[in-house]
């Protein structure tokens, strides 16, 4: 329990505010654009975000610090995000480009009208990707959580998770290897 | 493209941008859980501190108990084990007396047979001695009875005055048939006849004669006087004979009405080997 997001933790199990809205301050951008990619919609994003936190603040008693607190949130967030999925119809779930609600100023592959225009092919691909290598995706490459964590905030073993992301990239691979065509 | 390409082409995905205001709600939104009570430390009582010791220390006596009462068990099936071992050994000679009780067994009831007869054939050994000896006095008694039938016939009246005296002799045996009984042919068996003179006038015995060898008569007293008693030893020599004899003794005297007496002996001769025990 060294990193500051566990000493915040302990303090916030006391209950300091002041270290609660710190973790607040330092996770919950991350969490609203993970969540605004799966959701497709800001809105409900912004409601699962405030859910999650919420469910967070009930549970931090049990919080043992096993795992990092980043991880066990996502974990929180991940529940929240199936609980609602599981609300909605499916015709009531959008797709939309999330990618093109992002800033005009980010890095590469933006810089370049060549290189934006493949990535947002290779963003759409992913989107049409069955909903648990999907979400796979979106933890281990889009929020940059590793193997283990991603394993554990989906619950599965670990090898699955390689077993999903093997999928992902075979599918976005032949996807790419075809003559180019627009996706959506 | 290959798989390097597209992992760092899906790890620098943009991040969407949240609303504005969404920090302070979720700020304000915090509602935290009253911190947990501190725990009182109690020290446990004294038998829960003690309690694993004390257990394990149970479970030890209960091994050591458990087995002392297996060597104690071992050591008595041991011994019963050494002494059925032993009994083993013996066992031959134990067939043995069994094989010999068995058959002693078996042979029990001519044993009981022969013994019953064995006591009944004391018994008749002994009355028959006692019988023997009864027979040796009755020779006597019959002198006895003969002197005083002579003197009784002595001390009689005198005849009347001018009645003729007529002095005779009588003679009379204490009997005239003498039985041996069962005799071995080896053994010779010899008698006296008492005879006694039951006349007035003295008697003369003038010859004792036998009818065979076997018989011969001993020196007999030739005269005896009125009321007095006389013998004529006899000895029978039964070696040449078996089974039922009899011989005859025939006595010649002075007496006028029996001049001459026939005594009879009689005997049952067996062979020695043919003599019970």
């Amino acid at each position: 329990m060294s990193d500051p997001a566990s000493r915040l933790c302990e303090l916030a199990r006391n209950g300091d505010r002041e270290a609660a809205g710190e973790l607040v301050s330092l996770f919950y951008e991350r969490l609203y654009a993970w969540l605004r990619r799966l959701t497709g919609n800001e809105d409900d994003a912004a409601d699962l975000t405030q859910k999650t936190f919420a469910r967070a603040w009930v549970a931090l008693a049990s919080w043992q610090g096993r795992s990092s607190f980043s991880t066990w949130l996502h974990g929180i967030g991940h529940h929240v995000y199936v609980d609602w999925r599981r609300a909605q119809p499916p015709a009531a779930l959008p797709l939309d480009d999330w990618w093109t609600h992002c800033p005009d100023d980010a890095p590469d592959p933006f810089e370049k009208a060549a290189g934006r225009d493949l990535a947002e092919r290779l963003f759409a691909h992913v989107e049409r990707l069955d909903e648990d290598t999907r979400q796979t995706v979106h933890l281990h490459y889009y929020q940059g959580l590793s193997l283990a964590e991603t394993a554990e905030v989906l619950d599965v073993a670990t090898s699955t998770v390689k077993y999903r992301l093997r999928q992902a990239l075979d599918f976005l691979k032949t996807r790419f290897a075809e003559p180019k065509t627009h996706v959506r | 493209m290959n798989d390097l390409q597209l992992e760092q082409l899906l790890r620098q995905a943009p991040a969407p941008q949240p609303l504005a205001g969404l920090k302070e709600q979720l700020k304000t939104g915090i509602r935290l859980a009253a911190p947990p009570p501190e725990r009182i430390a109690t020290a446990p009582p004294l038998w829960r501190r003690w309690f694993p010791a004390l257990s394990f220390s149970l479970l030890v006596l209960g091994c050591l108990v458990a087995l002392a009462v297996q060597t104690s068990q071992m050591r008595e099936l041991r011994r019963e084990n050494d002494s059925l071992r032993a009994a083993t050994a013996d066992m031959e000679e134990l067939r043995r007396d069994r094989a010999e009780f068995v058959r002693l067994r078996v042979a029990a009831p001519d044993l009981e047979l022969a013994k019953k007869e064995h006591n009944e054939l004391l018994k008749l050994r002994g009355e028959v001695s006692q019988l023997r000896t009864a027979a040796q006095v009755i020779p006597g008694l019959r002198a006895e009875n003969l002197r005083l039938q002579a003197l009784t016939a002595s001390a009689a009246p005198a005849p009347a005055p001018g009645a003729t005296l007529r002095t005779v002799p009588a003679i009379r045996f204490s009997e005239t048939n003498w039985d041996f009984g069962q005799v071995i042919s080896t053994e010779p068996q010899s008698h006296v006849f008492v005879v006694a003179n039951v006349g007035n006038a003295e008697l003369e015995i003038l010859e004792v004669k036998t009818s065979c060898g076997c018989t011969t008569a001993g020196a007999w007293d030739r005269r005896v006087a009125p009321g007095k008693t006389g013998m004529i030893p006899i000895v029978f020599n039964p070696s040449k004979f078996t089974g039922p004899v009899t011989k005859v003794v025939t006595v010649t005297s002075n007496d006028p009405e029996t001049p001459v007496q026939k005594l009879l002996i009689q005997a049952e001769i067996s062979r020695p080997n043919d003599a019970q025990p």
